[in-house]
């Protein structure tokens, strides 16, 4: 879309702003009588004087980038009136009267902050807007902007300036009705839109665009709540040279240039973060402003009931209880420049959420709202009911791909981490779970988007089986706070992989044949009567490999496969879930989240570069996940040994050991496992 | 042993695939295109795109079974209507849930970098439409294309300097089922075609979308064709939603939906009589659009564009899709 730009001069400082609806800010720069009324009815909603000092905090957190937004650099001059002389109101306001692309119109406006301070003079300010005008349109290509006048047979014009020092608002229709209504939606959009940052379009249907409201009175409405300071506007895909995606942090390297007949030029839009609309250099980004003091919205946990007491409410194990001891004390502690991220380091099946609940419980009581972020959207379903039924009467959102209900407010949001890219300055805590999995590790969108979605003061809880290497060593080291859970909340140690030395899979398709060691070892496990997750690293070798073990075991064992590949997987899944499948051969799609009740472990190519220790370690812990049975059995087939075959055998070795010698190993675990563990009386 | 110039040419043949793909990843699937590209009969240059499985899942138009609307199956449509104002339809790929999808990524979630795979599967279509428009215009008489051939596209102003022959650098092929192109023959497809145009989008959904699905299609017709691609029609109101209307409903509401832009169809009028044609040689207009389901967009189409062209005009219709 496109924007106007102008120029305004406030007790002889000119400042530069782009709008969406130039009436909006003529009547709020140049109209007493709709600047008093605004104003008025403004700060009866969400809380009175606190949004001017936030909004100065908000600016210096996005420092450098101030000037981009309406309003901004005239801080300081709006909320002491007697400065300007008359309650904030411009002597002068110049518009150029074309619109510009948006991007472009922001980057005339940070250019023109540079330079305002040197402007003396309307006839010099008039020049400075149109040179910074076009400097940006030049800076967006040249040959771009060439080549799309060529496309729409267009010549480019030479921009007139208006020069308006008086305007009264919507004459016709009375002026305070319809000033009342602006400022009504005003108070409405800064409370829907706290803590998200929307597209134009999001931030249209969460307002009631086309039901309740029209467009051209949402787009006023969001003017002027910028110009009040309760909202941020501005290019969706920000940056000179080198454009960068404002909503996901993405840079060049995901940007995408094409003709654009929204603005009329080329014009870049982020492939990066597609799925959730397009985010595009004259597309309109809206981001709320979070209520509440800024360093720090919480209310200081002195008025709760003592730690033991909350814990002791939500049932957890001995070694639950002490992790969520110490992250209740890191979170519970006054900002003191103190690490604002802690990781719990819990081995596969220690009932980390049960861990979350009195963080959770933490952060609600004393004001905040809380966001899990969880890769998968099965986990987002899972979880919901789970939290629901732990918070009884308080708001619960689960926001997914698929979910209806994107824009609802809640106390609790519980959202895949795609969906963390739509939030901004949002939450006091934000729990990401399992950091280390697809698509959180490695990706530095996601990244971003958990660090965006954190509100002034925020914290983080990491929360995973298998750290990788980076965060382990600041562990260790002391640098992030953390609490180990080395144990399962039915007490019993993990179960230890066992080597089986056999060919690689290539060869056993090959010969059409099973090693008699691996085929002892199935038949073993389904004598035992449990249900066997069989791992192999390429999905190719899914099906081939289902039809070996056919062969081998009983006849009438149901055997299944499946992969990302698998149209019908969840379908599959399901079978295996509901027994009615007692085999199922996948690749590392299940190594995380399907928890069969009584269930055993086979890594066939265990040396595969594609398995690295962590997803050893969380294929491993696959087994013995239940109460009724604590001991299954993990075997890691290869020709060889591996490092990462030893690094994940030694870890688990090592979690046996920290919770045997921390007493939280309850019942007698089996006796070769005492001698490898190294468990000692 | 190898000569230098084999070596070179060995080279190029590797450079070409690696500056070639826009991404060495499959669009549609995002998976590795490991090995040797998979070649496609129809549009070879696809592999730059996709792979092998996905180059499969293309459901290619091959035959035709409705002359008029270009349909693969029986058409009872054109029996109970067999006037209309435009001269045929050809559409590449039938619309199948994969191709929805991948439309729906290019339309409605904007990822355009479908726009230049889309285009290249419309290649094919593109051929035998300009050959049986080729075919058609000699059985009536006229000035064989042939002749017209040298002057004829070269003496358009501001049309594209594109390289290459109209048919691009893979020659013609074979439809040996089809009547109006018999086996054998290789018409040049320079000439046939005097403009090529697109079906508008309104406004509103031009700046929601940021671009016209329509018009980049066109832009690859217009290059193969050698011809200006010129915006002879404007969207004077949005459609709405198509699927909730009945037939007779669908073509009225249609109707009303486009117009002709006059300046321009007069302006090609005009430099096609400058250009030395009797006034008897239709204008070969090439209108393009993504998808062909009910003909009432193209029939609304032609029909405006007819009613403000001073001659005798011939309106073909490409299309992606047939659904
Ligand atoms: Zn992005
Ligand atoms: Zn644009
Ligand atoms: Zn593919
Ligand atoms: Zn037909």
């Amino acid at each position: 879309m496109k924007g106007y730009l102008y120029a305004f001069a406030s007790a002889g400082r000119w400042s530069a702003v782009v709008t969406i609806s130039p009436e909006v800010d003529l009547a709020f720069w140049l109209d007493a009588e709709f600047r008093r009324t605004v104003e008025e009815m403004a700060s009866g909603c969400g809380g009175e004087g606190t949004g001017k000092r936030q909004y100065g905090k908000a600016e210096e957190r996005q420092n450098g980038e101030a000037a981009t937004w309406p309003g901004g650099g005239r801080e300081g001059r709006l909320t002491d009136g007697a400065e300007a002389g008359r309650s904030g109101l411009a002597d002068v306001v110049l518009l150029l009267d074309e619109p510009l692309p948006l991007g472009i119109a922001f980057a005339a406006a940070e250019r023109f902050a540079a330079k305002a301070r040197r402007v003396r003079g309307e006839a010099r300010a008039a020049r400075l807007l149109r040179a910074c005008a076009r400097g940006a349109e030049l800076g967006g290509g040249l040959r771009g902007t060439l080549d799309l006048f060529r496309i729409f047979g267009r010549e480019g014009t030479a921009r007139r300036v208006r020069r308006y020092t008086a305007v009264r608002w919507d004459r016709a229709s009375g002026m305070r009705e319809a000033a009342r209504k602006l400022a009504a939606a005003v108070c409405e959009a800064a409370d829907a839109l706290e803590g998200r940052a929307l597209l134009r379009g999001e931030a249209h249907a969460l307002l009631g665009v086309p039901a309740r409201r029209s467009a051209a009175f949402v787009d006023a409405a969001l003017q002027l709540a910028a110009l009040l300071g309760r909202l941020r506007l501005g290019s969706a895909v920000a940056g000179w040279r080198r454009r960068r995606c404002r909503r996901c942090g993405s840079g060049e390297a995901h940007m995408h240039r094409t003709p654009c007949l929204a603005c009329g030029r080329v014009c870049a839009y982020c492939e990066a973060c597609l799925m959730l609309g397009r985010s595009r250099e004259c597309a309109l980004l809206v981001s709320g402003i979070p209520a509440g003091g800024a360093s720090g919205r919480l209310r200081p946990a002195d008025g709760l009931p003592p730690v033991p007491v909350r814990l002791a409410r939500r049932g957890l194990s001995p070694a639950q209880s002490a992790a969520a001891e110490a992250a209740l004390s890191w979170l519970e502690s006054p900002d003191d420049g103190g690490s604002r991220a802690f990781l719990i380091w819990a081995v596969t099946g220690a009932g980390k959420t049960e861990m979350m609940f009195p963080l959770i419980e933490s952060v609600l009581a004393r004001g905040g709202n809380v966001l899990i972020a969880t890769p998968r959207r099965d986990v987002v379903l899972e979880l919901e009911p789970r939290i629901r039924r732990a918070f009884p009467g308080r708001t619960v959102a689960a926001l997914h791909g698929a979910s209806r209900e994107k824009w609802t407010k809640a106390d609790i949001t519980i959202a895949t981490t795609h969906q963390t890219i739509r939030f901004e300055a949002g939450f006091d805590l934000v729990v990401i779970d399992e950091l280390d999995a697809f698509p959180y590790h490695n990706n530095p969108m996601l990244q971003y988007a958990a660090e965006k979605s954190l509100a002034p003061g925020g914290r983080r809880v990491l929360l995973t089986a298998t750290p990788p290497a980076e965060l382990r060593r600041a562990a260790i080291r002391g640098r992030l706070p953390h609490a180990r859970v080395p144990v399962r909340h039915h007490g019993h140690p993990l179960p230890v992989p066992e080597e089986l030395r056999i060919p690689p899979v290539r060869e056993l398709i090959r010969r059409n044949a099973v090693p008699d060691r691996l085929k002892q070892a199935v038949l073993a496990s389904l004598s035992r009567g449990a249900q066997l997750f069989v791992f192999v690293p390429r999905i190719a070798d899914t099906g081939p490999v289902a039809s070996l073990l056919r062969g081998v075991c009983p006849p009438g064992t149901a055997i299944g496969h499946t992969s990302s590949r698998d149209e019908r997987r969840t379908e599959t899944v399901q079978r295996f879930r509901n027994r009615e499948l007692r085999l199922l051969v996948t690749t590392t799609i299940l190594e995380r989240g399907v928890t069969i009740p009584r269930s055993d472990v086979f890594v066939l190519d265990a040396d595969s570069p594609l398995f690295d220790e962590a997803s050893l370690e969380q294929m491993a812990g696959r087994a013995g996940r239940s109460k009724e049975d604590p001991h299954g059995r993990v075997y890691f087939c290869a020709p060889h040994a591996t490092r990462a075959q030893r690094a994940a055998i030694r870890r688990i070795r090592e979690m046996n050991a920290i919770a045997a010698a921390g007493g939280h190993i309850r019942m007698e675990a089996p006796p070769g496992e005492v001698r490898a563990g190294g468990l000692r009386r | 042993m190898m000569s230098w110039t084999g070596f070179l040419k060995m080279l190029l043949a590797h450079t070409a695939d690696w500056i070639g793909p826009p991404d060495e990843r499959c669009l549609v699937c995002g998976d590795r295109r490991n090995g040797l590209p998979a070649r496609s009969s129809e549009a070879p240059n696809l592999e730059r795109w996709l792979c092998a499985g996905c180059l499969r899942r293309i459901p290619w138009i091959r035959r035709i079974a409705c002359p008029r609307c270009g349909r693969p199956v029986f058409c009872p449509d054109c029996i109970r209507r067999p006037v209309r104002a435009f001269a045929m339809n050809r559409s590449a790929v039938r619309y199948s849930d994969d191709m929805k999808a991948w439309l729906k990524l290019y339309k409605f979630r904007g990822d355009e970098r479908y726009g230049d795979l889309l285009a290249e599967m419309l290649l094919p279509a593109y051929e035998r439409l300009t050959a049986e428009a080729a075919a058609a215009s000699r059985r009536a008489g006229e000035a064989a294309i042939a002749g017209a051939d040298r002057s004829g596209a070269a003496r358009w102003p501001g049309g594209p300097e594109a390289a290459g022959g109209p048919c691009g650098p893979w020659g013609f092929r074979r439809h040996g089922a089809d009547p109006a192109c018999p086996a054998g023959v290789r018409p040049s497809g320079r000439g046939v075609w005097h403009a090529v145009t697109y079906v508008p989008v309104s406004r509103e959904r031009a700046e929601e979308r940021g671009f016209n699905q329509a018009e980049r299609l066109a832009r690859a017709a217009a290059k193969w064709a050698n011809a200006p691609l010129l915006p002879l029609l404007r969207r004077l109101r949005d459609g709405g939603k198509q699927s909730q209307r009945g037939r007779i409903e669908r073509f009225r509401a249609m109707r009303a939906a486009f117009g002709p832009d006059e300046t321009e169809i007069r302006r090609l009028a005009a430099r096609f009589v400058r250009a030395g044609r009797s006034p008897g040689e239709p204008l070969r207009i090439l209108l393009v659009d993504d998808i062909y389901t009910t003909g009432a967009t193209s029939e609304a189409c032609a029909t405006a564009i007819r009613s403000a062209a001073p001659c005798n005009v011939l309106v073909y219709v490409l299309t992606w899709a047939r659904s």
